[in-house]
């Protein structure tokens, strides 16, 4: 049996596949499983333990429980051991033994991914049940699971999920030679792994995608690419990603056609704003107040009269402030969190207005910027693009408008110019037939 | 993938439509414009029809690799060195008038030559990276500029103030016999296929030119359009009077609700867009073409790292064009202008046929081999 499953199946980490000989007896059994599909105690209890024992004889055990019943199509094979059954052949007979387990309640609720009515548990700091929940969700033998260890002292377990048949092999030969090229002391998250995979130090967006979801994993398997698994980290990586795969969010498979259409352009806007608000603030008030129609401008430089100082000290003192309070909310227990909010956001914005320190429609362009910012649903993009918008911020003081527009072309350019492991990032994929080919594979 | 070559070609004709070409058509309006008007896209859809079937007998190749298959080492760098610094030139001229214009309408306290120098670091910037890497920037570019213009075209057509009649007149002049500078000006809208000399090289294998026939009718219609409407605002004399016809045109249309009352505005921000995705593709040639003669050149139109040269030929690119606007001022630019487009009309259309010749040459090559 075993080297039929050899020839059908994939060598896979974590495929069990053992033959079993008893010393005294000289008996043999083949025993096959998937073992993050498995109960192991119930693998020792009903089979290895009883076998070694040797108390009376293995097969009248096979066919008095009514555990094991004799598959005798070989085609089910695969899909029996997919479904958490135990293969054992003795003497030529081979039964399957129900041992499955499932362990999503042993999992933990998605905490930074939340969703409304997409599946709730997210993938656990425990290998094992983070592949127990992979592979109920991913049920082909092709899913590969490879094991190797980095960091020097930690020795932390890493484990390599791909496709076999999906996944391109180049990408595989990347990751792996840049996995081996690791050379550090303590691995403790995937963000560490996440910045030493990044091929550039200085890269301004993610080329990883760190993940809890089941749902996001084995929708990206299926995509033929690969993910990561550290021991104790709640986080997967993805990779290779696209600048699209960060905007999209796992309930825009799961929800209302046309609403979901909608959230994605609501959240291309919201990138829009949080990225150029401020900028455009600055450039507006101190440049070209009269690009806006009369009372609007009107209403805007009022709002400003009572502020004495110019519109960019304006927009640091804001923009300090609502860093400090995004990070002061998550440092901060969290049976108090609610109070920062409170005090930072609604005492102490009311009263820097009144005071007239900052203009009231500053007031409504960070709160607006700082909002739109949380629309985009990966945390690491969101993270990315809390950055964006000083460089815009500072290049807007000296050079207005134009500048505001030549920053955000700079953002184009560069993200068009950025490859995740060889693939292009930010692309406009479009109607794509294989006959015709893609553009920059004759010169490859 | 008939999308990037569609891009490449609308990438020059939007560009130069909303920068100078208008100026020199209603320079001569009453003698001539409206027939080089006519004529344009005869000749402009026979040089595109030779160029993309040359083009398709050497696939996957730019123009140096192909001048390569028949002549020797120097005759190709020579010709490179020069095709490179006649589309640096165009490169320059409009990143240099997009700096005047952002001087005179947007922020007309800033310094002229500190606004040049913004500009044309970001070009630099974006035309050293990748091939590939200008291809989706070109493409991402046009699809944001395309919708915005398509509404400031539509909003000047129905702007009151726009006066048929003096459409109508100037239609009547249809008579003329096409003069130089307005043939020039009318037919370099036209020219976009001269991109696929180099973006050839990241085309697939077997790619076909589809739907060639369309590209010059679309031109033609825009270039009608944008000679015509301002004329149509202006009226038939004031026309002459704006060097940057459509900025004008665009400043005197109003939005009548929204946050933006001035179309200018709009408008203004798409052509920073425009001139500096043009400037980008531009410069970019002329970066690829001059890697081509300095020797240990490796053509990769997917590289992950920029080569030093390319950044070294880039700041030489931004040196040269910034002494020259230090130089020029704006009248001799726009008669420098003129006088390049009527030059390099020439030179492009024996550039246009030497390649046709070749391309026939090889086909005959091959007739031959497959004979024997």
């Amino acid at each position: 049996m075993l080297e039929r499953l050899k020839i059908i199946l994939s060598p896979s980490e974590d495929l069990i596949q053992k033959e079993l000989t008893h010393p005294i007896n000289k008996q043999k059994i083949e025993l096959a499983f998937y073992l993050p599909l498995v109960d192991e105690g119930k693998i020792h209890n009903f089979i290895t333990v009883p076998f070694s024992k040797n108390e009376y004889p293995i097969s009248s055990l096979f066919q008095s429980n009514s555990n094991f019943y004799v598959v005798e199509d070989p085609a089910s094979w695969i899909d029996l051991m997919l479904r958490g059954q135990a293969l054992i052949e003795h003497q030529n007979i081979i039964y399957a033994f129900d041992a499955m387990q499932y362990k999503y309640n042993e999992a933990p609720p998605t905490q930074v991914e939340s969703s409304i009515r997409a599946p709730q548990h997210s993938i656990s700091e425990d290998p094992t049940i983070a592949l127990n929940l992979i592979r109920n969700a991913y049920m082909t033998p092709e899913l590969t699971v490879d094991q190797m260890q980095v960091g020097t002292i930690s020795q932390t377990s890493l484990y390599i999920l791909y496709d076999q048949r999906k996944v391109n092999q180049n990408t595989l030969k990347n990751v792996r030679s840049k996995l081996d090229a690791i050379h550090l002391d303590l691995i403790n998250s995937t963000g560490e792994l996440e910045r030493l995979l990044s091929s550039k130090k200085y890269q301004l967006f993610p080329t990883l995608l760190m993940t809890e979801r089941v749902d996001r994993i084995s929708r990206a398997l299926s995509l033929g690419k690969i993910v990561l698994l550290l021991k104790g980290s709640q986080y997967a990586l993805i990779l290779p990603v696209t600048f699209f795969d960060f905007i999209h969010a796992v309930e825009d498979h799961y929800e209302s056609f046309w609403m979901t259409r909608l959230l994605i352009v609501v959240r291309y806007i919201a990138l829009f704003i949080t990225v150029s608000l401020p900028g455009l603030y600055i450039a507006v008030l101190s440049y070209n107040p009269e690009i806006f129609r009369l009372q609007l401008a009107f209403s805007l430089v009022a709002s400003r009269s009572v502020v004495p100082y110019p519109s960019f000290i304006e927009v640091f003192i804001m923009l300090i402030m609502i860093e400090m309070l995004l990070e002061s909310s998550i440092r901060i227990p969290r049976f108090i969190g609610p109070a920062s909010t409170t005090v930072g956001g609604l005492i102490l914005g009311s009263a820097v207005q009144q005071a007239g320190l900052v203009s009231s429609v500053m007031i409504i362009v960070t709160s607006l910027m700082a909002i739109s910012n949380f629309v985009l649903p990966v945390y690491s993009m969101t993270l990315a693009v809390r950055f964006l918008k000083y460089p815009i911020i500072i290049i807007a003081i000296f050079f207005g408008l134009a500048g505001v527009c030549v920053g955000l072309y700079f953002y184009i350019v560069y993200l068009c110019s950025m490859r995740s492991f060889g693939e292009y990032y930010f692309r406009i994929r479009g109607k794509f037939t294989p006959q015709e080919g893609d553009i920059g594979q004759a010169g490859a | 993938m008939n999308r990037y070559f569609f891009y490449n070609y609308f990438i020059v004709c939007f560009t130069n439509l909303m920068l100078l070409i208008p100026y020199y058509l209603t320079v001569d309006r009453y003698n001539g414009a409206v027939m080089s008007i006519i004529l344009s896209p005869i000749f402009g859809y026979l040089f595109l029809y030779m160029f993309t079937s040359s083009l398709s007998k050497f696939p996957g190749k730019g123009l140096p690799e192909i001048f390569a298959l028949f002549y020797p080492k120097w005759v190709v760098n020579i010709t490179m060195a020069y095709k490179a610094i006649l589309i640096g030139i165009a490169g320059a001229i409009v990143v240099s008038t997009y700096a005047v214009i952002i001087t005179s309408f947007l922020n007309p306290d800033a310094n002229e030559y500190i606004m040049l120098m913004l500009l044309m670091i970001i070009c630099a910037y974006a035309a050293t990276r990748s091939t590939v890497s200008i291809a989706f920037i070109l493409e991402i570019s046009l699809l944001l500029s395309i919708p915005v213009i398509a509404f400031v075209m539509y909003k000047t057509i129905k702007n009151p103030l726009m006066n048929w009649d003096a459409i109508h007149v100037i239609v009547n002049h249809i008579g003329h016999l096409p003069t130089l500078i307005s043939f020039a000006a009318a037919s370099f809208v036209f020219t976009g296929y001269l991109n696929m000399g180099l973006f050839n090289r990241i085309l697939p294998p077997n790619f076909k030119f589809r739907y060639i026939w369309s590209y010059p009718i679309i031109v033609f219609i825009i270039l009608l359009i944008s000679f015509f409407v301002p004329i149509g605002i202006h009226g038939t004399e004031t026309v002459a009077h704006y060097v940057f016809l459509w900025s004008a045109t665009a400043d005197s249309t109003r939005m009548m609700y929204g946050f933006i009352e001035r179309v200018l505005f709009v408008f203004l921000i798409v052509l920073i867009n425009l001139s500096l995705t043009f400037t980008m593709v531009g410069w970019h040639m002329v970066i690829e073409y001059i890697r081509t003669i300095i020797p240990n050149n490796v053509v990769n139109p997917n590289e992950t790292k920029t080569p030093l040269r390319s950044y070294i030929i880039a700041g030489c690119i931004m040196v040269v064009t910034f002494l020259a606007a230090l130089k020029i001022n704006d009248d001799i630019m726009v008669k420098f202008t003129a006088y390049f487009l009527i030059y390099r009309m020439f030179s492009e259309m024996i550039t246009t046929t030497w390649i046709f010749i070749l391309s026939r040459k090889k086909v005959r090559k091959y007739e031959k081999n497959t004979a024997s």
